[in-house]
């Protein structure tokens, strides 16, 4: 066991989350870290530290450190673009929690924002702009191998023959989160979700369908970190930071490795198990990073929940869902049904389970929530662990 | 009608995109350590950093794959549903190509060179192996 880095999170601050706002990432940003500062109950120009999430999958990479001068921040001690991919938002906790741990800055604002819907943007093709690239990875293009359902079919794809799986696996996880949704009012998609929907919809990408894929919207999710003693006085129920850790396996793309499902959630889930004296079995809620349906069945191997090819064991007869005999897994409706903002969509929901504030879909046990964030195809990989300072004080 | 895109060469991909270019599928392999690149400065295995090229046999595997529905580029629009996916070579490594022919692929399946050309470049796609 080692000691906790002495930071929580105090404050979470959402704006657009919709698939009809056009608002620019710039100014949905903005509104996330005000709105977040609100919800800590501290004056915005408090907040003496900013780290930006910055993934090349965002559509949007003009959101840079200038963002300080639109919110008026005078007397920064901290800024800073964090970028990690998709694991950028917890790699941005990390590092605001680090500040605010050292004494560096006080009141650290975390943001990330995306705006891939454009007025006339086809949904289909949000996230599967052309390409050419450079170099062998741009043979992805020459394959036909356009946005990130493509790749992440190749996992899909893989995954389901070495273990003789039929797609009813990726079903399983898309219908459970679905259920979620249906409790979220943030939500994107809170329309029961029945198996017959599921098969009747069209592939992506094999054997992804429509309902394995996330819902893209225009968001910013921003939170605020700050030291125990500070969180203490918060206006809402501060959320300890248990452990972090990163896991970045590098496999190359030869015979002899496994770069399509090899997964830095062993290297992560091994630091902070070790770190915090926690086991698998004592997680209480599971918040994966879930862009692809494949993606939390690949993450809850792992981190060890399931041996290799078993994971679907965790959704088997609703398990998973709101009311199952299981761990609940993405109870904000993940970004299959809830919203694609990366590594932050995984987060804000955790914080309100944490906090106890998840209204409808609360979950009964959440001394324990694992948050998983992904960036790359699987490349890049970071794990958090939250906790309410109640229970973790 | 558009053609596929092509990547343009990096340092790394240079040796690789020039015999592409003129039908070839071609390796770099290490001097040092014997491992099989197809665009390398430096050996991620040994460090090395000399490189004999040498044709590759044009065998190879399906490492995975996917049936696309969805034309993200002109050049896909009149083949759809089209296949893509990872081949990796008899030799060891592995590359993004666009698979060939109605035929169902599966994981593991054998795969034979056919070289394409586009506006000028060349592409390494892949057809399932004949058997024999």
């Amino acid at each position: 066991m080692s000691a906790r880095l002495d930071a929580a999170i105090v404050g979470l601050g959402r704006a657009g989350l919709t698939r009809t706002d056009t608002r620019a990432a710039a100014e949905l940003a903005r509104l996330a870290v005000i709105a977040a500062a609100d919800d800590a109950g501290v004056i915005a120009t408090a907040v003496d530290g900013l780290v930006i999430c910055r993934s090349g999958g965002a559509t949007d990479a003009t959101l840079g450190l200038d963002l300080q001068r639109a919110l008026g921040l005078r007397d920064l001690k901290l800024n800073r673009i964090a970028l990690c991919e998709g694991a950028s938002a917890l790699a941005a906790i990390h590092t605001a929690a680090l500040a605010v741990a050292t004494g560096m800055a006080n009141h650290v604002a975390c943001v990330f924002a995306d705006a891939p819907i454009t007025p006339g943007t086809r949904m289909r093709t949000a996230f599967g702009r052309q390409k050419t690239g450079i170099g062998m990875e741009g043979l992805r293009y020459t394959a036909g191998l356009f946005g990130g359902a493509a790749v992440h079919a190749l996992s899909a794809q893989r995954y389901l023959a070495l273990h003789k799986l039929g797609e009813d696996v990726l079903a399983e996880v898309a219908i459970t989160t679905r259920a979620w949704a249906g409790l979220n009012p943030d939500a994107s998609y809170r329309k029961h979700l029945t198996h017959e929907d599921y098969w009747a919809a069209r592939y992506v990408a094999e054997p992804l369908r429509l309902f394995d894929c996330a819902a893209p919207v225009n968001g910013a999710i921003a939170v605020i970190v700050t030291t125990r003693n500070r969180a203490a006085d918060g206006a809402q129920p501060a959320v300890s930071i248990l452990a972090y850790a990163e896991g970045h396996p590098g496999a190359p793309d030869r015979s002899g490795f496994d770069r399509t499902l090899t997964h830095g959630g062993a290297i992560a889930g091994r630091a902070m198990f070790a770190a915090t004296g926690l086991s698998p079995a004592d997680i209480d809620i599971c918040e994966l990073y879930d862009a692809f349906s494949i993606m939390p069945l690949l993450a809850l191997e792992a981190y060890g929940f399931h041996p290799p090819g078993q994971a679907r064991d965790a959704y088997a007869d609703g398990a998973a869902q709101p009311g199952g005999s299981g761990r609940p897994i993405n109870t904000g409706g993940g970004h299959l049904s809830g919203y694609y903002l990366q590594g932050m969509t995984p987060v804000a929901e955790a914080v309100l389970q944490a906090r106890g504030t998840a209204g409808e879909r609360q979950c009964e046990r959440n001394a324990t929530i694992l948050v998983t964030n992904e960036g790359g195809r699987l490349d890049y990989h970071a794990g958090m662990i939250l906790g309410s300072a109640e229970q973790w004080p | 009608m558009t053609s596929q895109p092509v990547p343009e060469s990096d340092p790394a991909s240079a040796q690789f995109f020039a015999a592409l270019d003129e039908g070839r599928l071609d390796l770099l392999r290490c001097r040092q350590c014997g491992t099989a690149h197809l665009a390398a400065l430096v050996c991620d295995a040994c460090n090395g950093t000399v490189f004999a090229p040498e044709p590759a046999s044009g065998a190879g595997t399906i490492f995975s794959f996917t049936r696309t529905y969805i034309a993200h580029h002109p050049a896909f629009a009149d083949r759809l549903p089209y296949c893509g996916g990872i081949v990796e070579l008899a030799e060891g490594p592995r590359l993004f190509a666009p698979l060939l022919g109605d035929v169902p692929f599966a994981v593991g399946a054998a795969v034979a060179f056919e070289p394409q050309r586009a506006e000028g470049r060349g592409i390494a796609a892949f057809r399932l192996a004949t058997s024999g």
